[in-house]
């Protein structure tokens, strides 16, 4: 399996992210996916390389107009099943 | 315990989300942990940026940039008793939690706490629900790694 390198991202990367990032973090290691997770600012996230985007739906919009990877939009940060069943379709596809 | 009791309030005010963003700011202002322009950032940050902060349903976790305004890293709790709209899909929010950090890499140990507190769907329901301030004291206490 390729080790994936995944942002969370939020307004300043230092709040919500880190709560996201934690989550994914979690997700990714209980699936046994080979991943490092970290968290980031909307003002740079798009040029910051990684594999893959996680953040809220209202940071997306701007998020998916200017980033070359894909944007995934989690509606509640702390909602482990949520967080495992994204992240692991974006793992799977990934993997293809 | 994570969150300091003096940071902790409760209220039945009907409040529109900046005033809310005012109130929890103010709580930090009290705690000297940032100074009044962190609240005005943290209004900007909301007019500009949108609710992204309304994290899960109920539950927002204000904060603005790291930079001269934050004098310490803090965190804070309003429980609003008259939920808050802010034009989230995860309105109306009852848990309005401030915080503010130095740099990126600060209180992570509370970050921790807050994300296992905040996943524990039963203790979001106690903690809505709260009537008054011991009680919200309590249950975070019961949280809370010393």
């Amino acid at each position: 399996m390729k080790q994936i390198k995944a942002q969370a991202v939020c307004g300043f990367g230092v709040g919500s992210s880190t709560l996201l990032k934690m989550k994914l973090d979690q997700a990714f290691r209980q699936n046994g996916v080979p991943a490092s997770v970290f968290a980031g600012d909307v003002a740079t996230a798009a040029s910051t390389e990684c594999d893959v985007i996680f953040t809220s739906s209202e940071l997306a919009e701007t998020l998916k107009a200017r980033a070359k990877v894909p944007v995934i939009v989690i509606n509640s940060f702390v909602d482990k099943v949520e967080i495992e069943k994204k992240a692991m379709e974006f793992v799977e596809a990934f993997n293809k | 315990m994570m969150l300091k009791k003096e940071n902790i309030e409760i209220t039945n005010e009907v409040l529109d989300a900046e005033s809310a963003l005012r109130a929890i700011g103010t709580v930090m202002l009290d705690a000297g942990s940032i100074t009044s322009d962190y609240i005005d950032n943290m209004i900007t940050s909301y007019r500009e940026l949108g609710p992204y902060f309304v994290i899960a349903p109920g539950i927002a976790i204000a904060h603005a940039k790291p930079d001269e305004s934050v004098l310490a890293n803090d965190i804070a709790l309003i429980v609003c008793q008259r939920p808050v709209r802010f034009n989230s899909h995860n309105d109306p929010v009852s848990l309005l939690f401030g915080l503010c950090a130095t740099n990126g890499h600060g209180h992570m140990d509370v970050l921790v706490q807050l994300s296992e507190m905040l996943s524990d769907q039963h203790m979001v329901t106690q903690l809505k629900q709260s009537t008054n301030k011991q009680q919200l004291i309590d249950l975070i206490d019961r949280y809370s790694q010393p």
